[in-house]
């Protein structure tokens, strides 16, 4: 679905990403694991398409070469304080231009939108504005989804319902590649991992081979031998 | 893209600064500036004991500005050191009789301080007044004199002919570049232009903040991705020049500066750079240091190309110069 070959991305001397190679198949469910720093959320953007690469190549299939066949959920909340859920949807989807009513009708239903539809982004709790950017990152029913921190200051219940949704999703064949620290949406939403530190993918790995100890990370990367120990024990 | 500035226009600061600041400025700074260029004016003071008729023609004859002239019937040289008078003009009882018998010994007594600078003019004014009637009366005896026949009012008044520059000089006024040429906009007018100015470089300044904090938030990332298009910079730039233009026009009516080609480009230009500096600039506060240091540096290279201190291509880069150019 997506390939990535010796891609690179130097900004101000410094590479954030360097030389990744590797590639994302329709329907998996990957996380991008490392430690702050490492060029995950980078990553993500250069495979979503916000920034261009300075080196190495990303290539896609044709079903996402198709206009809106990628969702992407920032880490800051992108939303406008002062208009309401109904104003954010309708305007995203008039952006969006393609004919998915059904879906977004599914969506609010599932995230349990509704009740806060006449509210500004600025009256609602930091859990619901999660759930208002999820769905209008998603709004144009993308073929592949990417979410940095999708989850960050949202409680369990809200967790669920957004974990569910992104699962469902996936059983479609939605793809779904995201950034986090947590190990409990990892375990929830992730079958592949990709190890990362210091702009560098270490390992392709599964969170089973991650989580049943039978991963070998190289000595240099400490931070990373911290955050899966510290997981383990 | 309505919605986008829809968003831009529930914030109570675009209504503070689109609505409440032009009314500030509007009721008090515009009037103050207007009316501190209005009373830039000499005052004088007539003192005319007798309350002579001749007293009121010859003020009407000389009455110009920059002059603001008093006339009481005492002598108070208290409003020379209060300020309240530039000088005090005192008039003979006699003054009518002592002018048309050609009389001019003593008939007008000047009191001014070593404050006083610009009262002279006036000194000379009236000093015109008098001797025109004081050389038509001389005229009128000597004719009446030796003609007899003749009347002598109508010799006074035909003298006046002799009084009247008009035939003589033909005065044309045209508006010729030279490093000789005094100030090109009225002070007053000069320093509300570089107000409105500086005004309209905080408006785009704010809504250039706005899209900072639209590119920190994400939301011009997520546009990007949706629209596959950089139509929303259209959206913004062509709905912040169309709100600069419209202050523009009505604060232009208002000021009734002249305007060059070159001016209707100000607004454009003022958006410009600020989009520019949005562009070169990846932090808010930068920018803001950025465009603070330009509009001062604006406002001072104005004033001095106005009054013809530096002309120079240079200072073309500071746009309010267009206005100048």
């Amino acid at each position: 679905m997506l390939q990535l070959n010796n891609v690179s991305y130097r900004k101000s001397k410094s590479d954030l990403v360097n030389s990744v190679s590797a590639s994302v198949h329709a329907g998996d469910r990957l996380t991008i694991f490392g430690p702050n720093g490492a060029g995950k959320s980078t990553l993500m953007r250069l495979m979503a398409g916000i920034i261009e690469p300075t080196g190495g190549t990303i290539t896609s299939n044709d079903l996402l070469k198709a206009k809106n066949a990628i969702g992407y959920v920032p880490q800051q909340l992108a939303l406008f304080n002062n208009l309401t859920v109904k104003e954010h949807l309708r305007f995203y989807r008039k952006m969006a231009g393609n004919n998915t009513e059904n879906f977004i009708n599914e969506m609010i239903e599932t995230l349990q939108l509704k009740n806060f539809w006449n509210k500004q982004i600025d009256e609602l709790s930091g859990g619901m504005k999660r759930k208002v950017n999820l769905t209008v990152g998603m709004i144009q029913q993308p073929e592949i989804v990417f979410l940095d921190e999708p989850f960050v200051g949202v409680d369990l219940a809200a967790k669920h319902d957004m974990l569910n949704w992104l699962n469902q999703l996936n059983k479609r064949g939605v793809t779904i590649v995201f950034v986090t620290h947590d190990w409990q949406v990892i375990h929830q939403l992730a079958d592949k991992m990709w190890l990362m530190e210091s702009g560098n993918l270490l390992q392709e790995t599964t969170v089973d081979e991650v989580v049943h100890n039978r991963l070998e990370l190289p000595n240099t990367s400490t931070a990373l031998h911290k955050m899966i120990s510290f997981h383990r024990s | 893209m309505l919605i986008i500035w829809k968003s831009i226009f529930k914030r109570i600061t675009t209504w503070v600064l689109m609505v409440l600041i032009p009314i500030v400025l509007g009721i008090i700074i515009y009037p103050m500036i207007k009316d501190t260029v209005s009373q830039v004016s000499v005052p004088i003071t007539v003192v005319d004991q007798t309350d002579q008729a001749i007293t009121e023609e010859l003020l009407k004859e000389i009455e110009d500005s920059p002059f603001q002239v008093t006339k009481t019937e005492s002598l108070d040289l208290r409003l020379l050191s209060t300020g309240e008078a530039e000088a005090i003009f005192v008039f003979n009882d006699e003054l009518e009789a002592n002018i048309l018998s050609g009389n001019t010994d003593k008939i007008v007594t000047w009191y001014r301080t070593e404050n006083s600078y610009v009262d002279g003019l006036f000194k000379e004014k009236l000093a015109s007044a008098i001797m025109s009637r004081v050389v038509r009366a001389e005229a009128a005896s000597i004719v009446s004199h030796y003609r007899p026949e003749t009347e002598w009012d109508e010799v006074f008044k035909y003298g006046l002919k002799y009084f009247d520059p008009r035939p003589i000089f033909e005065m044309k006024f045209e508006h010729i570049h030279s490093a000789q040429n005094t100030s090109s906009i009225d002070s007053g007018n000069q320093l509300l232009f570089i107000i409105m100015w500086l005004y309209l470089s905080m408006l785009i300044g704010y809504f250039t903040k706005i899209l900072y904090e639209w590119r920190t938030d994400g939301i011009l990332e997520r546009l990007k991705l949706l629209q596959q298009t950089q139509y929303y910079y259209w959206s913004w730039f062509i709905g912040v020049l169309a709100i600069t233009y419209s202050f523009s026009f009505v604060a232009i009516q208002l000021i009734e500066v002249p305007l060059n080609n070159w001016a209707y480009f100000i607004p454009f230009g003022t958006v410009l750079i600020c989009f520019l500096f949005f562009i070169l600039v990846k932090k808010k506060w930068s920018m803001y240091a950025w465009l603070i240091s330009y509009s001062v540096a604006s406002f001072i290279i104005f004033l001095l190309a106005d009054w013809q201190i530096i002309e120079s291509e240079w200072m073309y880069l500071f746009i309010p110069t267009w206005l100048l150019g």
